[in-house]
């Protein structure tokens, strides 16, 4: 399910789902864990997206209806709901954050303690082959992730429980 | 795994009478661990969509203590978690070792490893009590803990039901340490498989 930034300013973005939206205003996504917040922002038109995915590929996944939990089915709609709003395409670039390790590790189903890992591999590859640079990110870890994007100017404010915010 | 199907009135009657028995165990375990009164309340037993998992609490930023253990055994695998909302959480700590906790310590090793010491004791009494009506013989993992957002550590746990379904079948039950109302909640997550074999032994058709 998509948020409307048209008519709201400030659009949280729940687990599995993505958001569009134009300066100004912000949006958040909070507490990601071994979930991947992907941010796509057009720094000229000051249009954005932001996704909050679960997996890292859709094809993997029984359960697939919604593409929005995945990284490589949510980025195509990320990229066509901004292109419909005027976004370009070869100026937006990518920020990702969250895909930490929560638990040390997991002796029930072994592979799914590297979900974070691999959601952030997906990104990264996914990324590279439609040509969006990774301007910044901060992945990986042991913390969530809350992540504030500000559409005025592109920046993502991050803050964890072990450190202070930090703007990327 | 297959997507699970909202049980019957008499088998979610059932499972909550389940839920209860082991959620009494548990507690028991407790409360022999902190030599203190433990109230528990009535376990309740439905099928929920897993995003609400999310919004507990404060929502998906409160902080919390999760302790996750793995219960299986042939024709049965369930999740459990326990979580303590911070700053409760510390307290509990305290009581347990009777020392008082430098500010900040929830993540030092030390108070990782007494929480997972009360997940260990918590979780194996409920399985003990579960696998009495099964009547087979429930292994569990080690515990794992984080103390973080709530959400957080909930996108790993449910990461793995996620990819067989949106919704799941959850026994939660609250409890009560102490006299200053110290709060824990254990949960009991078990897969559409287990259902079936947990319904078959304790014959609820």
């Amino acid at each position: 399910m998509a948020v409307d930034g048209a008519t709201r300013r400030e659009i949280t973005v729940a687990v599995a789902q993505f958001g569009i939206g134009q300066a100004p205003g912000t949006m958040m996504t909070l507490a990601l864990g071994s979930c991947l917040g992907i941010v796509l922002y057009d720094p000229a038109t000051r249009i954005g997206a932001l996704a909050h995915a679960m997996h890292p590929r859709r094809a993997r996944v029984k359960n697939n209806a919604n593409r929005a939990k995945f990284v490589d089915s949510v980025l195509p709609i990320l990229l066509d709901g901004m292109a419909r709003r005027g976004a370009r395409r070869e100026r937006v670039v990518a920020k990702i954050f969250g895909g930490a390790r929560m638990f040390e590790s997991y002796a029930g189903s072994a592979g799914v303690m590297q979900i974070g890992d691999e959601n952030v591999a997906a990104a990264r590859e996914e990324l590279a082959s439609m040509g969006i640079p990774i301007v910044a990110e901060c992945v990986g870890g042991k913390s969530g992730r809350t992540i504030v994007l500000d559409l005025s100017n592109g920046f993502v404010a991050v803050r964890d429980v072990e450190s202070s915010e930090a703007v990327y | 795994m297959s997507p699970i199907k909202r049980p019957s009135y008499l088998r979610l009657d059932a499972l909550k009478e389940l839920g209860n028995i082991g959620a009494g165990h548990a507690v028991t375990g407790l409360s022999a661990l902190l030599r203190r009164r433990v109230d528990v309340n009535v376990t309740n037993v439905d099928l929920i969509p897993v995003k609400i998992i999310y919004n507990f609490f404060n929502g998906p930023e409160s902080m919390v203590s999760v302790i996750y253990i793995e219960g299986y055994s042939e024709g049965f695998r369930g999740m459990m978690f326990l979580i303590f909302p911070h700053p409760e959480a510390e307290k509990l700590v305290e009581i347990a070792t009777g020392e008082k906790l430098p500010q900040g310590s929830m993540r030092d090793e030390y108070s990782l490893s007494v929480l997972k010491e009360i997940g260990n004791i918590m979780c194996g009494c409920y399985l003990n009590a579960l696998a009495t009506f099964v009547n087979r013989k429930l292994l569990h993992s080690v515990p794992q803990v984080s103390n973080d957002m709530l959400g957080a550590v909930m996108d790993s746990v449910l990461v793995d039901l996620s990819m067989e379904s949106d919704y799941a079948l959850v026994l939660e039950t609250a409890f009560t340490m102490g006299t200053n109302g110290c709060k824990g909640f254990l949960f009991f997550v078990p897969t559409a498989e287990s259902l079936d074999t947990i319904f078959e032994a304790i014959g609820v058709d």
